[in-house]
């Protein structure tokens, strides 16, 4: 027994009741339910109410441990970025920045108002301006899969908060702005990356 | 999950080994099939499997194939190349796990 448009509809808001924000994962616990329901409907002669009803008592628990997703660090995403840090084109890029900032003295450019570290917080807001309207004009509907690379972001906030204490008006070394100018900028590549990916598999959604 | 400590580090090779045989399954297909091959006896939680699935395709082991079926879209999971390979060396593995335990908890079987 098959499900009509309104019934899919109806478990569709039901999800999105239930705080099931990211879209793919919606449509997947969607089908899953769809699926559950109308087996039940047939196996016990029960009509879509009942048979979703009896389903969600008893699995609404464990559907919804599916949505436990906090997209602000997401180990995969850091793990799957750490390993792309130390591809080799990477590190050639790394050692090529190092090389650079060794024999460029690039806080000379900048003012007292404005120091080289700045220049770090200022990436980082106009990313995460980036971000809303990427999620907000761009996309409109929620997708795991892409909000969870913004998450890396809040990684690098702290990691700034640390090693480029705004209060402390040492310049730093090195070493520190080669590592942050070689986060951002690995970053920014794994990032069109994903977006490409991303794209593709969108398409399969809407 | 029945025995769920004992069942949890095998859920991705059970999945891995699923979908070498059939090619490509969705969730619930994954569910029931555990189902009927077990007779019951194991039971893969939504809870349990989609995480797994997820986790599986970030790591590159699984593609996805999205396809419109009965007004929805449903999501088909696949072993992607180095996914394959993967399954090979995890069922190895689990097969020497197996043995080495009924080795343990009875000797007397010789297999």
């Amino acid at each position: 027994m098959k499900l009509t448009a309104e019934n899919i509809q109806f478990i569709d808001n039901y999800l999105k009741n239930s705080e099931v924000i990211y879209y793919e994962i919606r449509m997947e616990m969607l089908d899953h339910v769809a699926t559950a329901v109308e087996q039940k409907m047939q196996s016990e002669n029960l009509d879509f109410y009942d048979a979703f009803k009896s389903y969600m008592v008893v699995n609404k628990r464990e559907i919804l441990k599916g949505n436990k997703l906090w997209p602000g660090f997401s180990k995969d995403i850091i793990s799957n970025f750490l390993k792309f840090l130390f591809q080799p084109i990477m590190i050639l890029i790394g050692v090529s920045i190092y090389v650079f900032y060794k024999n460029v003295d690039v806080s000379s450019y900048f003012s007292e108002s404005f120091a080289f570290r700045n220049l770090f917080t200022v990436i980082l807001i106009s990313l995460a301006l980036l971000k809303i309207v990427y999620f907000r004009v761009v996309l409109k509907q929620r997708f795991y899969m892409i909000e969870k690379i913004f998450g890396l972001l809040n990684v690098f906030y702290y990691l700034q908060m640390f090693f480029l204490n705004q209060r402390n008006n040492e310049t730093p070394s090195v070493f520190t702005i080669t590592m942050f100018s070689y986060l951002f900028i690995a970053y920014l590549i794994y990032f069109t990356k994903q977006v490409y990916k991303f794209n593709t598999y969108k398409k399969q959604f809407i | 999950m029945k025995n769920s400590q004992l069942y949890k580090g095998s859920l991705n090779t059970i999945i891995m080994k699923l979908l070498e045989e059939k090619g490509r399954m969705y969730g619930y297909e994954i569910t029931q099939k555990v189902k009927e091959i077990t007779k019951g006896e194991l039971n893969i939680t939504e809870g349990a499997l989609y995480p797994a699935l997820h986790k599986l395709e970030a790591d590159g082991l699984l593609d996805v194939e999205v396809e419109k079926v009965d007004n929805r879209l449903r999501k088909y999971y696949k072993l992607t190349e180095k996914g394959t390979t993967e399954t090979v060396n995890r069922l190895a593995e689990l097969e020497e796990f197996i043995k080495n335990m009924q080795t343990i908890v009875n000797p007397k079987l010789n297999y």
